[in-house]
C-alpha cells in the first residue's frame, strides 16, 4: 500500500486527476465525506488530504511515502526527501513585490515581509544585502500598503491581489510548480511502486505539453 | 546473550554491534565527552549538525561537547606506515535534533579503520555496514555508491553548473536536470548522464553494465563492483544520490535503511580527503549506526511493569516482608515490596504479606 500526502485545495485536486489518470484512482477522494484516508486496496494506494505547507512533514517522516507539494514549500522548508518529478502544474512565481515606483536605498536595512522567511533570508544573503524580516501568515500584501515593510516575498500568479492593492513586481525569484517527493526510505523499500507511478505521472506531464 | 538481561531495545543492537566489530578485530575507543571546540570549528561541514554546545575550560580554553566520534578518532590515530588502525565506539554525542531545533543526548555506534587502507579494509567495512543492519530486526538495504564515478562526471561540466548538478542528483530531480540539459547544450553529454544515474535502477549487476556503458572512471568502477559482489545481491542497492559531505569523501560511500525508520539508519563511506585536510597521510573509511532513529522501531512495551506487589502494612513484620520478596525474586520474579498500590500499577500478583494471595 502506498500513502499519498495531496495537498488540500485546487491544486491538490487537479494533482489527484493526474494520479486518476495514471491508474490511481480512488474515486471516494473527491466526495463530502469527513474521513481523513481514502484507501483503494485494488490500485493499492492510500490518499489523505492535507495542510499543502505540511505534506513535506509528513513525506519526510515517513508517514506518506509519496507527497506533492509547491517547489514553495520545498525550498522554504527544505526536507530530506528526493523531488523526483516536476509535475508542472500550479506554476506561479516567488518574487519580490513593492509599492509602484518603490525606490529601494541600498543604505538603509530593507523591511520585508513574507511568509518564506527562509527564501527570503537566503536570497538577499546571495545579494549580500541587510534585511529584516518581518514574519507574516497570510494577507503579506498589506505589509507594505501600511508601511509596515519596504517589500514583501511572496508567490505571485497572475498579479491581479497585487494590482489592486497598488504593488508591483520588482524583482522574480524563482519560477514554482508542484512536485512529486518521496520519502527516502520508503523510495528503497517500495521501489517497484513509487517508480510506477513516477513513470504514470510523467507520461501525464508529458501529454500536457 | 545480550536477550538475557534487561537491555532497551537499542541497548541490545549496541550490545550486538559491539560483539560483531570485535569479532573483526575492532578495539572500542573510549573517550571524553569534551573535546577542543577548534577542532569541530575547523571541520564544520564535515558535522550532522554544525549547532555544537560549547563551555570554557578552568584553563580558559573553548571546549565542545562531542558532536561527532570520527573527528575525535582521527585526531588520535597515530600513523604507522603499512599498518591498519581498527576502531569501534558507542557513545553519546551532543546535537541539535532537526525536528525539535533543540539540543538532544544521542547514541550513535560506529567504527573507523585508518591507515594503510586497500580494497580487503574497503569490502571488509562494507561488509560490516551490512552485517550491522542485520544485528536490526526488520528487512533492510544497504544502498552503495563511489563517488569517483559521479565526480568523473562532474569534471566534464564547468565549476558554475557543479552544485546545481550535485543537490538535483542528491535529491533524485530528474527534471531539473534535464532542464540544466536544455539550458547548457555545450554540456548535454555530461549532463545527461549525471541525470541517468539520478534514477539508474535494476539489480546492482544491472546497473553495473549500465554504468559500463557510459563512460565513467574505470578504476572507481572496478571498485565498486568488487565491494557490490562481496555484499552480494540481497538488500543491496547501487545509489548515486549519496553525495553529502564530498569535501570529505571520497571514493566508497553507502547508507543504510531499516523497514520502519524514515531516516537512513547507517551512514558512511571512505574519508580521505578528511584525512588530508587534518593533515594525516593516510586513508580511512567508517560508518555511524544511529541508534537513536531505532528507539521507536525496538521499542518494546511490557505488559507489566511489575510481577508480583508484596502488600505489607505497619502492623507486619519488615523482616518477613522482606524475605517474602526475595524468596519470590529467587523464583526468578520481579518483585516490589508497597504499602500502597497504585491504581496505575500494572502487576500480575498481589501477594498481602500477611499471608493471603491475590491474582
Amino acid at each position: 500500500m502506498l500513502n499519498i500526502a495531496l495537498p488540500k485545495g485546487r491544486l491538490g485536486e487537479k494533482v489527484y486527476a493526474m494520479f486518476a489518470a495514471s491508474g490511481f484512482e480512488c474515486p471516494e477522494v473527491l466526495g463530502d465525506s469527513r474521513k481523513l484516508v481514502f484507501e483503494n486496496q485494488e490500485t493499492g494506494v492510500r490518499y489523505f488530504w492535507v495542510k499543502p505547507s505540511d505534506v513535506s512533514v509528513y513525506v519526510e517522516r515517513g508517514a506518506a511515502d509519496i507527497g506533492v507539494a509547491g517547489k514553495d514549500i520545498i525550498d522554504e522548508y527544505m526536507p530530506d526527501v528526493y523531488e523526483v518529478l516536476d509535475l508542472k502544474t500550479g506554476n506561479c512565481r516567488m518574487c519580490v513585490a513593492a509599492k509602484k515606483g518603490f525606490r529601494s536605498n541600498a543604505d538603509v536595512t530593507l523591511r520585508v515581509a513574507t511568509k518564506f522567511s527562509n527564501i527570503a533570508r537566503r536570497y538577499y544573503a546571495s545579494l549580500g544585502r541587510e534585511i529584516d524580516i518581518i514574519h507574516l501568515n497570510g494577507s503579506i500584501e498589506l505589509a507594505p500598503v501600511l508601511g509596515m515593510s519596504d517589500v514583501i516575498v511572496d508567490i505571485v500568479e497572475t498579479g491581479k491581489t497585487l494590482k489592486e492593492n497598488g504593488l508591483e513586481v520588482t524583482e522574480t525569484i524563482m519560477p514554482i510548480s508542484a512536485r512529486l517527493i518521496a520519502n527516502k526510505a520508503s523510495f528503497e523499500f517500495k521501489r517497484d511502486d513509487v517508480l510506477r507511478v513516477i513513470k504514470g505521472l510523467r507520461r501525464q506531464v508529458e501529454a500536457q505539453k | 546473550m545480550a536477550e538475557k538481561y534487561n537491555l532497551k531495545g537499542e541497548e541490545k543492537i549496541l550490545f550486538r554491534l559491539r560483539s560483531l566489530y570485535s569479532s573483526f578485530g575492532y578495539r572500542t575507543y573510549k573517550m571524553s565527552r569534551f573535546e577542543e571546540y577548534d577542532l569541530y570549528a575547523r571541520n564544520k561541514d564535515f558535522l550532522v549538525s554544525t549547532n555544537i554546545i560549547t563551555f570554557n575550560d578552568t584553563d580558559g580554553n573553548l571546549m565542545a561537547l562531542k558532536p561527532d566520534v570520527t573527528l575525535s578518532i582521527v585526531r588520535s590515530v597515530r600513523e604507522q606506515p603499512g599498518s591498519v588502525s581498527r576502531i569501534c565506539y558507542g557513545e553519546n554525542v551532543y546535537r541539535v535534533s532537526s525536528s525539535s531545533g533543540t539540543f538532544r543526548e544521542i547514541m550513535q555506534a560506529g567504527l573507523e579503520c585508518i591507515g594503510d587502507v586497500g580494497l580487503l579494509e574497503l569490502c571488509e567495512v562494507a561488509t560490516l555496514a551490512q552485517k550491522s543492519l542485520k544485528a536490526i530486526p526488520g528487512q533492510s538495504i544497504l544502498t552503495v555508491s563511489h563517488l569517483g564515478i559521479v565526480e568523473s562526471l562532474l569534471e566534464r561540466i564547468p565549476e558554475s553548473l557543479r552544485a546545481e548538478a550535485v543537490t538535483d542528483l542528491a535529491s533524485r530531480n530528474v527534471s531539473t536536470l534535464e532542464s540544466l540539459c536544455a539550458a547548457n547544450p555545450d554540456y548535454s553529454e555530461a549532463l545527461s548522464r549525471i541525470a541517468a544515474l539520478a534514477m539508474i535502477g535494476g539489480t546492482t549487476q544491472e546497473v553495473l553494465s549500465k554504468l559500463e556503458a557510459m563512460d565513467v572512471d574505470k578504476k572507481s568502477l572496478s571498485e565498486l563492483r568488487a565491494i557490490v559482489d562481496v555484499l552480494g545481491p540481497k538488500g543491496v542497492r547501487i545509489d548515486f544520490s549519496i553525495l553529502d559531505g564530498m569535501k570529505y569523501y571520497n571514493g566508497i560511500v553507502f547508507r543504510g535503511y531499516v523497514q520502519g525508520v524514515p531516516v537512513p539508519v547507517i551512514s558512511g563511506g571512505q574519508y580521505d580527503k578528511l584525512m588530508k585536510r587534518m593533515k594525516k597521510n593516510c586513508k580511512a573509511i567508517g560508518f555511524a549506526v544511529y541508534l537513536d532513529s531505532l528507539e521507536r522501531l525496538v521499542q518494546e512495551v511490557a505488559d507489566l511493569d511489575v510481577d508480583v506487589v508484596v502488600k505489607y502494612s505497619d502492623k507486619d513484620d519488615m523482616g518477613k516482608v522482606l524475605a517474602t520478596a526475595q524468596r519470590l525474586r529467587d523464583g526468578g520474579k520481579t518483585v516490589v515490596a508497597l504499602k500502597n498500590v497504585p491504581d496505575s500499577l500494572r502487576y500480575g500478583q498481589l501477594v498481602e504479606a500477611g499471608g493471603e494471595d491475590n491474582a
